[in-house]
């Protein structure tokens, strides 16, 4: 009999007992369907954390200059090597933004109230204004042609200082020289960003951030490459990192949070370069989403245990209850070889038709749970998008999933049926099965 | 002929006379910073500093403050209140500690930060170095209040000289009467008034000390008021104090 011959009979009768086979087709989907859940939530909350990083700080391949003097000010003095090194190493970013940052020194003040910042960004809007058009403003909105004395708040913040748009909020930083400086700034948006990257962040022109800062109106802080193809990312950094050695002080490689803290405590003399990837940014979040995969893996398996448990329970069950059914095929002529092969088709739609169920499961779960919000859950916010989960469906991590449940559960029912099939007729006449 | 002469004479001597003017502001610039300074001798005295932040009411810290400014040394440990004992301050020339006995560890601080975050600042509690760290930009005789005095606008381009621009006034026999601090882009900042002194061994030393910040404050009752930090420094003495004291292992044990 014929492969195909075979798997019309199957699915005749996988129809035939649907009744029987029914419960298992929900057991299995179900299993399917939770462990899709999980693993579409996982990649969902993954993929904001990165796209919020990315946001936050602009880039996915970094190049920072401190200067030890200016109390380890962020600051480029040299514009022009940095641009030789990306060239010499032939990574071809996509997309390049340049960024001032005052990390930690800048105060906002309105009425009194005064709100330290962790980050005030000196942006080129025009190079970055695909990003800010994106952004969910609670009030005001973004025009990359705003005033030079414009100033971009997050919500939070607006609310700790009672400021409107329209409002004129004073910036305080220390200087290259460390001097204290202050600027004017007119509010023209409050931002929707309650994480902890947007929390305490602010963000002005970066020609208004340098003269604040008593620097050159084109200097910056950070420089932020993209790249639309995130392969060989260790590549891009490596060659980058050997460029930059050659022409300017650089620090040693920086593969995680640690050593960018670790070297940037060090003494240096003038200006000292840092290049990095994004995922040193995000290392400690890395950690976070490290120990959520590892988890959501521990009870990946103990829900495939159960299922594969209760599957096997069931077929064995089914397989028993056509112990007849069995014998008469065989005694008909059927070969053992296209029983098994019968069986196993059977097992194999099924599953197929499984895991159809348990992607539409999973959908429909998710499709519930991104209806509320969670930004109430303290830290939870930066897996969030607009506070709601957002699902992510790789193409990749489904076919893994079936791939695995298929891996596991497919030998134990080929097991199964190869003790059904070599069954001797007389016995399964009789209806008696092992 | 004779106009002629003594019109190149009165040219010649004016810029003579106008460098006397200079020469004296520079002195009394000089003397202020001699009168808050001690070189040659320590100095200790308590200080009791009043944090008022308007909406919040009032805390009040006591500290005992050690100083040997011929070797850029202070030290400084906070007796109340009871949750920040043992806290204290080591400024050993360009470097200044903060210890928390609670962590049992030294961090470095800056002198421009805030102290025990009141409106004053780590560098308030250190010589006055006017003449070195500011140029004169001008000098102008006014009333203070019942004083007479001599308005100073200074400007300093020195790397870490926290404000960059401000105004002194300061007595005939030199002592500072208010400072106002700015910021580079000229907006006040921070103002000082002195308006108490006492004397000790000839020396004039402040009695009471008023902060008041320009930036922060609250509306009280539809009206801003400033958040301000007054200093009230008593039992000052000029008598020499242990080296161990001006030491990591002294606040360690007075942590204790």
């Amino acid at each position: 009999m014929s492969v195909l011959r075979s798997l019309q009979l199957a699915i005749r009768y996988l129809l035939l007992y649907s009744r029987r086979y029914v419960f298992l087709l929900l057991a299995l989907g179900f299993g399917f369907g939770v462990i899709t859940v999980m693993t579409s939530l996982r990649e969902g909350m993954s993929r904001n954390v990165e796209q919020a990083a990315q946001n936050h700080y602009s880039g996915r391949l970094f190049v920072l200059g401190f200067d030890k003097q200016a109390d380890t000010m962020g600051v480029v003095d040299d514009d022009g090597l940095i641009m030789e090194s990306v060239e010499a190493s032939g990574i071809r970013p996509d997309r390049i933004v340049r960024r001032t940052v005052s990390h930690l020194k800048g105060i906002l003040f309105f009425q009194g109230t005064a709100v330290r910042h962790k980050d005030i960004f000196g942006i080129d809007f025009d190079d970055e204004s695909e990003l800010f058009a994106s952004l969910d403003y609670a009030s005001g909105s973004f025009d990359p042609q705003m005033p030079v004395d414009s100033v971009i708040i997050s919500a939070p913040v607006a609310d700790e200082l009672s400021a409107r748009v329209g409002d004129r909020v004073t910036i305080q930083a220390p200087t290259r020289n460390l001097q204290i400086n202050t600027g004017f700034f007119t509010v023209t948006a409050i931002v929707n960003d309650e994480s902890i990257f947007g929390y305490y962040k602010a963000y002005v022109k970066r020609t208004a951030l340098n003269r604040l800062l008593g620097l050159e109106d084109q200097s910056y802080s950070s420089l932020g490459l993209y790249f639309d193809d995130r392969r060989r990312m260790q590549e891009r950094e490596n060659a980058l990192y050997t460029e930059l050695t050659r022409r300017l002080p650089t620090s040693p490689p920086i593969r995680q949070k640690e050593d960018l803290t670790f070297f940037l405590s060090q003494e240096w003399q003038c200006v000292r370069y840092f290049t990095f990837p994004l995922a040193v940014y995000v290392s400690q979040v890395a950690d976070l989403l490290s120990a959520m995969t590892l988890i959501s893996y521990v009870l990946y398996v103990m829900i495939l245990l159960i299922a594969l448990a209760g599957a096997l329970v069931t077929y064995s069950l089914i397989i028993h209850e056509r112990t007849t059914e069995i014998g008469t095929m065989r005694a008909l002529g059927m070969h053992r070889r296209e029983l098994h092969l019968l069986l196993l088709l059977e097992a194999l739609v099924l599953f197929l038709f499984a895991a159809a169920f348990g992607v539409l499961l999973a959908v429909g779960v998710n499709t519930i749970l991104s209806l509320f919000s969670y930004d109430w859950i303290p830290g939870f916010e930066i897996f969030l998008r607009g506070g709601m989960l957002t699902p992510h469906y790789s193409v990749t991590t489904i076919a893994l999933n079936v791939l695995v449940f298929a891996v596991l559960l497919l030998p134990l029912v080929t097991l199964r049926a190869g003790l059904a099939a070599r069954m001797l007729i007389p016995d399964t006449l009789a209806g008696d099965a092992r | 002929m004779r106009k002629i002469l003594l019109f190149l004479l009165a040219a010649a001597v004016t810029p003579l006379m106008a460098e006397e003017p200079k020469a004296f502001h520079h002195t009394l610039l000089q003397q202020a910073d001699a009168n808050w300074s001690y070189p040659g001798r320590d100095y200790s005295a308590e200080y009791t500093i009043f944090q008022d932040v308007p909406g919040e009411g009032r805390s009040v810290t006591t500290a005992a403050l050690f100083r040997r400014d011929s070797e850029e040394l202070y030290t400084i440990i906070i007796m109340a209140p009871a949750r920040e004992r043992g806290q204290g301050y080591l400024k050993q020339g360009e470097t200044l500690w903060f210890y928390d006995p609670e962590s049992n560890r030294f961090n470095s601080t800056r002198s421009r930060d805030r102290f025990q975050n009141t409106n004053a600042r780590n560098s308030d509690f250190t010589r006055a170095t006017f003449t070195e760290d500011y140029e004169i930009l001008s000098v102008e005789r006014m009333v203070l209040g019942r004083f007479d005095a001599w308005l100073y606008e200074l400007e300093s381009d020195k790397e870490g000289v926290t404000y960059p621009y401000m105004k002194l006034w300061l007595s005939d026999d030199a002592r500072i009467l208010k400072t106002e601090d700015y910021s580079l882009s000229r907006q006040l900042l921070r103002t000082t008034a002195v308006p108490e002194y006492q004397t000790l061994e000839g020396k004039s030393i402040p009695r009471t000390i008023y902060i008041i910040d320009n930036l922060e404050g609250a509306i009280v009752n539809g009206k801003f008021v400033n958040e301000r930090t007054i200093i009230q420094v008593r039992k000052p003495g000029f008598i020499p104090v242990p080296d161990s004291v001006f030491s990591k292992a002294f606040l360690e044990n007075a942590g204790r």
